[in-house]
């Protein structure tokens, strides 16, 4: 009996002295519960409106500045590649490039020449008014690219798997029907929503503990990101706008174009290209067929790095096409790369 | 079916009785495949129905512009409608630096002058085309 007694007394006492300790950390578990809550209605909150604010970006053109401005930005982080642009020299006036031409040597000489053909290509795309512009790189890698804008650059060690003008113009044609088919647009809207949603997110989640975040009232005030991208979905002018920071801008995009990158081209989107990059080749009176010889030339490890298909199947797939008697796909030129040219040699 | 092969089929291009667009000022239709016979002017975009190459000379090609028959060099014709409400509009000023806030680099000065000497290339295309033949009658 005496025994019960105590061990109902050590169990009320265990069970009061319990009760006693659950008080303050049932509070405190409400207090983090509610903490919680809060924080999680915040980003709730906060999610929401970026997407809403960032929605139009999904599906808006990009306007005429927008595009020229980016697209430019892009171009020149492809221009610094290697040891830069394939020129003799920067001193040259562009007005006077404008009427005269590249000042003679070697390396304009080239580019000029890498400039006629493609302009001449070019004129066979729907999109007569895009301001094309050529340049080489001096890079020995092995690539191409394009840009909204129009910019179509070559590194030197792709020119130097060129036998011929035929394939000249389809390593230009490739690269004119990715711009003709505004892949590079498409591209840019991707990472312009996606970066909108991703400012917004973060400018309101400060916005939202401001006060006790430090710094938080000078984050929210002088936000480039925020500011930035809030003004494009609002619809602001790109180059008008006083909120629109244009380097910025240009940086931030520009990572979420090479994280794009990484993934490679949308194949589909590829594989249009070679189909127009073949017909544009005709068009301006080439064998297409070079088109095909020019892929076999590139290196395996060029359609690794592009996320490309495989040479072989780039190629079985215009023989395809070739025998299907397509418009330009039978009985263009094959002429050959001009004497007198400092044409950048092979390594073979 | 290799999968492969299936992701990589290609569009077909413009089959013969499709529709084809003349590109360039000064294109001529010829009513004979060497280049002679009457002669029709054609115009830049001009929508012309593609009925092939000609057999002895597969630089010229048989169209039909409005019930007229004739032939016209291959590269004065594309597959590519002109877009004439392209937004890029020809005299968008070139940026070089000025819409952005600090100087130039070398990049932006290089690509300024790549700018302008592209814009001066399509002067040359006409000698060029010329020169290396591509022009068919031309």
């Amino acid at each position: 009996m005496r025994r019960l007694l105590v061990v109902v007394l050590l169990a009320s006492c265990s069970t009061s002295s319990s009760a006693g300790r659950d008080r303050p950390r049932s509070q405190a578990n409400g207090a983090l519960e509610e903490q919680l809550a809060t924080q999680a209605a915040q980003l709730r909150d906060a999610t929401e409106r970026a997407k809403a604010e960032c929605e139009p970006l999904a599906t808006a053109p990009v306007a005429a500045d927008e595009v020229r401005i980016m697209g430019t930005s892009a171009a020149e982080a492809s221009a610094r590649r290697g040891k830069g642009l394939y020129l003799d020299g920067l001193d040259a006036s562009p007005r006077e490039v404008a009427s005269k031409g590249l000042p003679k040597g070697p390396k304009n000489d080239v580019t000029a020449y890498v400039q006629v053909v493609g302009a001449w290509v070019a004129q066979g795309t729907s999109r007569k008014a895009v301001p094309w512009a050529f340049a080489l790189v001096d890079d020995d890698d092995v690539w191409s690219s394009s840009t909204m804008s129009g910019h179509v650059l070559v590194s030197v060690g792709m020119l130097r798997l060129v036998q011929n003008e035929a394939q000249l113009a389809g390593v230009l044609a490739r690269e004119i029907a990715l711009v003709a088919a505004r892949a590079q647009e498409r591209q840019y809207m991707r990472a312009r929503h996606a970066a909108c949603n991703q400012a917004l997110l973060s400018l309101y989640l400060v916005e939202a503990g401001s006060s006790s975040v430090p710094g938080g009232d000078t984050f929210m005030t002088s936000s480039k990101f925020g500011k930035t991208l809030r003004a494009l979905a609002k619809g602001d002018r790109f180059s008008t706008s006083p909120d629109v920071d244009v380097e910025f801008m240009a940086w931030f995009t520009n990572r979420f174009i090479e994280m794009e990158k990484l993934t490679g081209v949308e194949k589909e989107v590829s594989n249009e290209a070679d189909r127009a990059a073949a017909e544009l080749v005709g068009a301006a009176g080439y064998d297409a067929g070079e088109y095909s010889k020019m892929i076999e030339r590139l290196p395996s490890s060029y359609s690794l790095l592009d996320h490309l298909p495989s040479n072989g199947t780039r190629t079985e797939a215009l023989a395809k096409l070739k025998g299907e008697g397509g418009f330009g796909m039978s009985g263009g030129k094959v002429p050959a790369l001009p004497k007198g040219l400092d044409m950048p040699r092979g390594f073979d | 079916m290799n999968p492969t092969l299936l992701l990589v089929a290609l569009s077909s291009g413009v089959a013969p009785g499709g529709t084809l667009y003349v590109k360039g000022t000064g294109v001529t239709m010829w009513s004979k495949a060497d280049a002679t016979g009457t002669k029709t002017a054609l115009r830049d975009g001009d929508a012309v129905v593609w009925r092939g190459a000609d057999a002895r000379n597969p630089g010229m090609h048989a169209v039909e512009l409005s019930g007229k028959q004739g032939f016209v060099p291959q590269s004065a014709l594309t597959p590519n409608k002109p877009d004439a409400a392209d937004r890029i509009a020809a005299q968008q000023p070139a940026p070089q630096g000025a819409a952005l806030v600090s100087a130039p680099s070398d990049a932006q000065k290089g690509l300024a002058l790549i700018e302008a000497a592209s814009a001066q290339a399509g002067t040359r295309v006409a000698a060029h085309v010329k020169q290396q033949q591509l022009g068919g009658d031309k």
